[in-house]
């Protein structure tokens, strides 16, 4: 996925799906504004902010978190849904994978 | 991939029953918050006396999946090429298996693969986003503490990203410590003589050095963190107030840190930048600052120099940056990062 085109969120003070969470980035509202300067609350509100490449505020959220943001002034851009889930099971390693890997990698040549 | 905590902890034991010349299990005196046993390395070769120890740790986030893997990874690459006289090859890079052997002869490393397993199983069985440990916050429904926001280093002020409310991800818990998975680390930094320490995050491609929780100085001594109040959950109320880092202190962090990304830059050419932890984010209670600065409120505790060491870059997406499909070369070009750090304690 990308970040292309993202929407903005326009959601009224949903509940949400159990699991419902987002990627989304956070921008002032006033577009004249500096970023820096105007997200300067965000901090305060305690969301789980991810690490952004270009050092804008990127955030995992919810649909209440959301909301409260909206209500607060911010523009929220989703970017992608991030439900609930468990690893991908095709990114677990096997019990044997492993088994043998350690086997070959700590068992010196000449050695059984 | 990425192994299971049983597995993480299968490829400890089995280093330790094999090479039991090179590596000693560290059983941790506390489990974690679901019971969990915590096991941890110390490789060494050589004779006794007194040697410069490194303290490595990962899991802290639970979605931080690599560095678990990382670590393990690392600590049978040294016993296989100490066992074998064979290089470690990771790929530009190539560390002698000469060079190895005298880091073993000469260092006392320490590692903690996976400081956090309860956060790591729930990763793979439930949310694989999750970030905090297991800990169940009475009076609420959130569960989980931010281990990275709970150690006693300007602990429970809330500066940027930390918090005092147990429904959010960075939750710094009810005191300093209260959860058993950091008293295990502080185990570690108590019992043995640690000189350097890291705790390996994902992501960003950062090299994070002192301090954390305000801009450096290097100017006023007295204009430190042991005169901050703790525990209040308001950000810091002193206006414009700057921790203080002694010049030498500093020259030094940022000359290993440039170490560490020459030889994390040698094995593909990947750019890992070195900077304050403020640069990042505001944080407090993280666990590389609190190593850093147990001598500066305790003299008489060993100085431990202590970075934090942030994995791989954005993928795109933030799941895909926390756990990647492929996570082999952000993995190998760490490592030798890691390499040039502990190597560092042998150079000077």
């Amino acid at each position: 996925m990308t970040d292309q085109s993202p929407p903005t969120a326009d959601l009224p003070a949903a509940q949400g799906a159990p699991g419902e969470r987002y990627e989304a980035t956070i921008h002032p509202a006033d577009p004249t504004r500096a970023d820096a300067d105007a997200l300067t609350g965000v901090s305060e509100l305690d969301l789980d902010r991810v690490p952004d490449p270009a050092g804008g505020v990127r955030v995992l959220v919810d649909p209440n978190d959301i909301s409260r943001l909206v209500a607060q002034g911010f523009e929220v851009r989703l970017h992608r849904a991030v439900p609930v889930q468990p690893l991908d099971p095709a990114l677990v390693a096997a019990d044997e994978d492993v088994r043998s890997w350690l086997t070959a990698r700590i068992t010196a040549p000449g050695e059984s | 991939m990425y192994r299971t905590v049983e597995q993480l902890d299968t490829v400890i034991s089995t280093l330790g029953s094999t090479s039991s010349s090179l590596c000693e299990v560290l059983r941790m005196p506390e489990r974690s918050v679901q019971g969990r046993e915590v096991l941890g390395l110390k490789l060494a070769a050589g004779g006794d006396g007194i040697r410069p120890g490194v303290l490595l740790i990962g899991g802290t986030h639970a979605r931080e999946l690599m560095n678990p893997d990382l670590l393990v990874e690392l600590a049978v690459d040294l016993v296989s090429s100490h066992r074998s006289g064979t290089d470690i090859v990771l790929g530009n890079r190539t560390w002698a298996a000469a060079t190895v052997r005298t880091i073993l002869d000469t260092v006392d490393l320490y590692l903690l693969p996976c400081i956090n397993p309860d956060g790591r199983n729930y990763v793979m069985t439930v949310d694989d986003m999750w970030r905090k440990n297991r800990r169940d916050n009475p009076g609420t429904s959130c569960d989980g503490v931010d281990l990275n926001r709970n150690v006693d280093i300007v602990w429970g002020v809330t500066e940027g990203q930390t918090s005092c409310s147990p429904c959010t991800v960075i939750y710094c818990g009810t005191a300093a410590f209260s959860e058993p998975e950091n008293r295990n680390v502080k185990h570690v930094l108590d019992t043995y003589r640690i000189d350097c320490f890291a705790d390996v995050h994902s992501y960003s491609e950062l090299v994070i050095y002192p301090w954390g929780h305000a801009l450096t100085q290097t100017s006023d001594p007295a204009e430190n963190f042991t005169t901050l109040p703790t525990g209040t959950c308001q950000p810091i109320q002193s206006p414009g107030y700057r921790e203080y880092l002694a010049p030498e202190e500093l020259a030094r962090f940022q000359q290993v840190s440039a170490t560490v990304v020459r030889e994390i830059a040698a094995v593909r050419g990947s750019q890992y930048t070195p900077e304050p932890g403020l640069t990042l984010y505001p944080t407090t209670g993280t666990h590389s600052d609190y190593a850093y600065s147990r001598h500066l409120a305790d003299s008489a505790l060993h100085k431990t120099d202590g970075y934090t060491i942030e994995t791989g870059p954005f993928q795109g997406n933030a799941r895909d940056s926390f756990h990647p499909a492929d996570p082999e070369p952000i993995k190998r070009e760490v490592e030798s990062g890691l390499l040039g750090l502990i190597n560092s304690l042998v150079v000077g």
